[in-house]
C-alpha cells in the first residue's frame, strides 16, 4: 500500500519528480514511504516470564532482549529499544495488536502506548545508500557492524532517528529510517541535499523493506 | 569528540549523550532535618576532581538510560562505564 499523495504522507510538500542523476550518470539512492499502520511503544519487565509469553501470545514474536536487535515476523516488527522498552510496527492494515497487548497483559506492571500519528518510516537503498546516510551520521552503518537483525536509535542530520537495515535477497540494503513525523520533511530534504552527488530518485510504487 | 561505551549500546560518539554531573549523590534521608548549609551542601556543592572522577551521563539519542562513567577529568580518558545501581569500579557502592 502506497500513502503517498495523502495529505499524511511524510513526503508531502516535496517534488516527488525531483529525480537528479549523479556523476556516475544514475540514481546511486533511492527513497521510498514505508506504509505502517500501527506504531506501538511498549515497557515492561523483561525479566518476567509473564510479560514475555504475554507479548508472544499477541505477537507470535519472541521479544528481544538483546540491546539493538530487531525480530520480524509476517509484517510485525519488535525493537528493542531500552532494557524494559520496545517499538512494535505492524505493517498489515486488517492487524490491529494494541488492544490484544493490553488486554494480554492486564495486570502486570506494563504501558502500552499507541504513537502512530506521530511516527513515519522511508526507505533509503540503492549503491550509494550507505555513503549517504553515513554523511549525517556517526554510526558505523557497514554490513559487518551492522548486520540483518540489528537496528539502533542515533542521531541522523541533527534528528533523532532508529534506522534499521533490511536486507534482500540481493544481497542489497535498505536502511529504514524510522523518524518523528515532523522531522520527515527536514530529514528528507537533508538527504537529497546529501545525494546530489550520487543521484537520486523517489520509487513510490515499492514498498522494499516490506517483511 | 568522545567515543563512550553505552553500557547496553556499546561505543557511541559524544554527540548522543547528555552529561549528568557528578554521580553517587545520595538524597538525604530526612531533608526536614538538615541545617540549611548541609541541605545547600547537598544540593549545590560539588567536587570539581582534578583526575578520576565518578559522573552520571544519559544516551539521549539511545536507549534513553542513565548510566555512571569514571573519566579523567584532565586527560578525558574514561577509564569505565556501570549501570545504574551498580558498584564503582572504586567501590563506591550505588
Amino acid at each position: 500500500m502506497t500513502i503517498s499523495g495523502s495529505k499524511h504522507s511524510q513526503f508531502v510538500g516535496i517534488d516527488l519528480d525531483a529525480s537528479f542523476k549523479g556523476i556516475a550518470g544514475d540514481y546511486g539512492v533511492w527513497f521510498n514511504e514505508i506504509s505502517v499502520t500501527e506504531f506501538v511503544n511498549l515497557r515492561g519487565d523483561s525479566t518476567h516470564s509473564g510479560f514475555l509469553t504475554g507479548v508472544q501470545r499477541v505477537t507470535g514474536v519472541e521479544l528481544p532482549v538483546i540491546p539493538n536487535t530487531v525480530v520480524r515476523s509476517g509484517g510485525l516488527s519488535c525493537h528493542w529499544l531500552g532494557p524494559d522498552e520496545w517499538l512494535m510496527t505492524v505493517k498489515k492494515p486488517e492487524v490491529s495488536i494494541m488492544q490484544d497487548l493490553e488486554d494480554s497483559l492486564s495486570g502486570l506492571h506494563i504501558a502500552v502506548t499507541d504513537l502512530t500519528g506521530g511516527q513515519s518510516l522511508f526507505g533509503v537503498g540503492g549503491r550509494q545508500s550507505r555513503d549517504v546516510l553515513s554523511a549525517a551520521c556517526t554510526l558505523d552503518l557497514h554490513a559487518d557492524a551492522f548486520a540483518q537483525g540489528s537496528c539502533a536509535q542515533t542521531i541522523l542530520a541533527h534528528s533523532n532517528v532508529l534506522i534499521t537495515p533490511a536486507f534482500q535477497s540481493s544481497g542489497d540494503c535498505v536502511f529504514e529510517v524510522l523518524v518523528r513525523r515532523s522531522y520527515a520533511d527536514h530529514l528528507i530534504r537533508w538527504l537529497m541535499d546529501a545525494a546530489h552527488e550520487d543521484g537520486f530518485e523517489f520509487r513510490l510504487d515499492d514498498n522494499s523493506g516490506l517483511d | 569528540m568522545l567515543s563512550i561505551d553505552c553500557p547496553w549500546c556499546g561505543s557511541r560518539d559524544q554527540s548522543e549523550f547528555s552529561y549528568g554531573g557528578e554521580a553517587h549523590i545520595v538524597r538525604p534521608k530526612e531533608p526536614e532535618k538538615l541545617s540549611d548549609e548541609d541541605w545547600g551542601d547537598y544540593l549545590f556543592n560539588r567536587k570539581n576532581t582534578k583526575g578520576r572522577f565518578e559522573e552520571q551521563w544519559c544516551h539521549t539519542a539511545g536507549c534513553r538510560r542513565w548510566f555512571n562513567a569514571v573519566r579523567d577529568s584532565q586527560s578525558y580518558k574514561i577509564e569505565a562505564v556501570y549501570k545504574i545501581g551498580e558498584q564503582s569500579p572504586d567501590g563506591i557502592p550505588e
